[in-house]
């Protein structure tokens, strides 16, 4: 993976994160109902896991990168979502070779299944660090991940375009490199 | 030696997974530590959050303030009718007490005249500019009432019945220019014929021209005239007429009764009792012991 790929999807993961914070933050606090906002960053992961661009490395990296920006915003233990992220980054990897992730409700159900494994291992994780906050917070996880699952087409969209142009622009460049060392 | 690519993926591989362990070992000993690079990604994120923030609220509340305005507007449908329902019922509870208001002066009234009355309802007023009439219901004793039977209420006279059918009566109210009613200044005696001013609600009360009457002085009924029982207010003198010669002049009087407002009305059934022609004429004397008066 180059680091301008690297560079860019940690951007769109940090974007998202302040997004997804701040679209939590200005929900009105009169309205009836409350959802989770979706994890965008996980999206990111999942998106670069499952792209066949870029190697594991690479993918552990922005990972790596994600869940420490992730643990920021979250609050969390540092640490705990970068594990899980990594984790994430490496089965989406793993789910690639067999997986070909294409269409809107498909890739909202592929979202939804990793999403649920995420929030799992989240809450398992937090749970075995620290005992005595108990398993409750399971009960959020299926929403959750039904909101990062509807928001995974959109999103898998826009970063598939994103990839595009980084290949565009590193073909030129590559050209314009090539045409350099001809003259 | 150079590692062959895949051993040194598997190294870089376990070493991005050895830290996080160690950093989640860390942080959860210590939760509440920041390095500093930690801070920057923070304070750069937090402006940028800022702006995010107000953005979304400010979305959101152009969505609660024009969006979501149809809620509101069904809402402000609901209040102003329920506050049509509400001003409705003041007015009715309103008219109500004034009723009440009134029917109890009535009630006075019936005590003080000294006949039989009935208490009517107004149910019309005149269609002909030309007349001053009213509709009265009577809610009982139709058959008792006769043309000619005054008509007050409690803040005076109201006029006389006209004619009776059936269950209903015209009332010539007594500021028409038909209507004529003897009237006397209590002040000072000063005795006139009282009729109405075409088109006006007012009356004149023509009096001999050396009777002393002055404007704001009350007129009431003289009970001379066989109709009216004595002593009903019939108004307040606004304007005095004095000729240089002749023998009468006029009054204009002020109705102490509010025509327009009139809602019940009382008809006075037995007519007053004839005046005594010898009143003020017959002396008494005393009789002494066992003698009769002479």
């Amino acid at each position: 993976m180059s680091p301008t790929r690297a560079f860019l999807f940690c951007a769109v993961g940090w974007f998202g994160l302040i997004l997804v914070s701040s679209a939590q933050a200005a929900w009105p606090i009169d309205w009836p109902w409350h959802i989770p906002g979706p994890d965008l960053a996980l999206l990111v992961v999942l998106y670069l896991g499952l792209s066949d661009r870029g190697g594991l490395v690479g993918v552990a990296v922005v990972a790596l990168l994600l869940g420490w920006l992730a643990d920021l915003f979250a609050g969390s233990p540092k640490g705990l979502y970068m594990t899980v992220y990594i984790l994430l980054g490496l089965a989406a990897r793993g789910a690639s070779v067999r997986l070909m992730v294409r269409g809107a409700f498909f890739t909202a159900a592929v979202a939804l299944f990793f999403a649920l494994a995420v929030g799992v291992l989240v809450v398992g994780l937090r749970t075995s660090l620290q005992p005595t906050l108990g398993w409750g917070a399971l009960r959020q996880v299926p929403l959750a991940s039904l909101m990062t699952a509807l928001f995974a087409p959109p999103l898998f969209f826009l970063l598939r375009r994103l990839d595009k142009r980084i290949q565009q622009g590193s073909r030129a460049h590559g050209r314009a490199a090539g045409q350099d060392r001809l003259a | 030696m150079a590692l062959p690519r895949r051993a040194r993926d598997a190294l870089l591989l376990a070493a991005l997974l050895a830290v996080p362990a160690l950093v989640l070992r860390a942080g959860t000993r210590a939760p509440s530590e920041l390095t500093w690079v930690d801070r920057l990604v923070l304070r750069g994120s937090a402006p940028v959050q800022g702006v995010i923030t107000r953005s979304s609220s400010w979305v959101g509340d152009l969505w609660r303030r024009y969006v979501a305005l149809i809620d509101v507007q069904q809402e402000n449908s609901r209040l102003g009718d329920e506050n049509a329902r509400l001003r409705r019922e003041l007015a009715r509870a309103q008219l109500l007490t004034q009723r009440a208001g009134e029917m109890e002066r009535l009630l006075g009234l019936r005590k003080t005249v000294p006949s039989e009355t009935l208490v009517a309802r107004v149910v019309g007023v005149e269609t002909s500019p030309f007349y001053r009439v009213i509709r009265v219901k009577l809610d009982r004793g139709a058959d008792e009432v006769r043309p000619g039977m005054p008509v007050v209420v409690s803040a005076g006279v109201v006029g006389s019945v006209r004619r009776v059918f059936g269950a209903y009566c015209d009332v010539l109210l007594a500021v028409d220019p038909e209507s004529s009613i003897d009237v006397v200044a209590p002040r000072t005696g000063a005795q006139g014929t009282l009729r109405g001013i075409a088109g006006e609600y007012r009356y004149r009360a023509r009096m001999l021209r050396t009777d002393e009457v002055r404007e704001g002085e009350e007129i009431v009924t003289s009970g001379n005239d066989g109709t009216y029982p004595r002593d009903l207010a019939i108004g307040v003198v606004s304007k005095v007429v004095q000729p240089e010669a002749g023998l009468w002049k006029d009054a204009e009087i002020t109705p102490s009764v509010d025509f327009a407002r009139l809602r019940e009305v009382v008809v006075v059934l037995a007519p007053p009792p004839p005046p005594d022609p010898e009143a003020g004429k017959r002396v008494t004397v005393p009789h002494r012991g066992l003698g009769t008066p002479r």
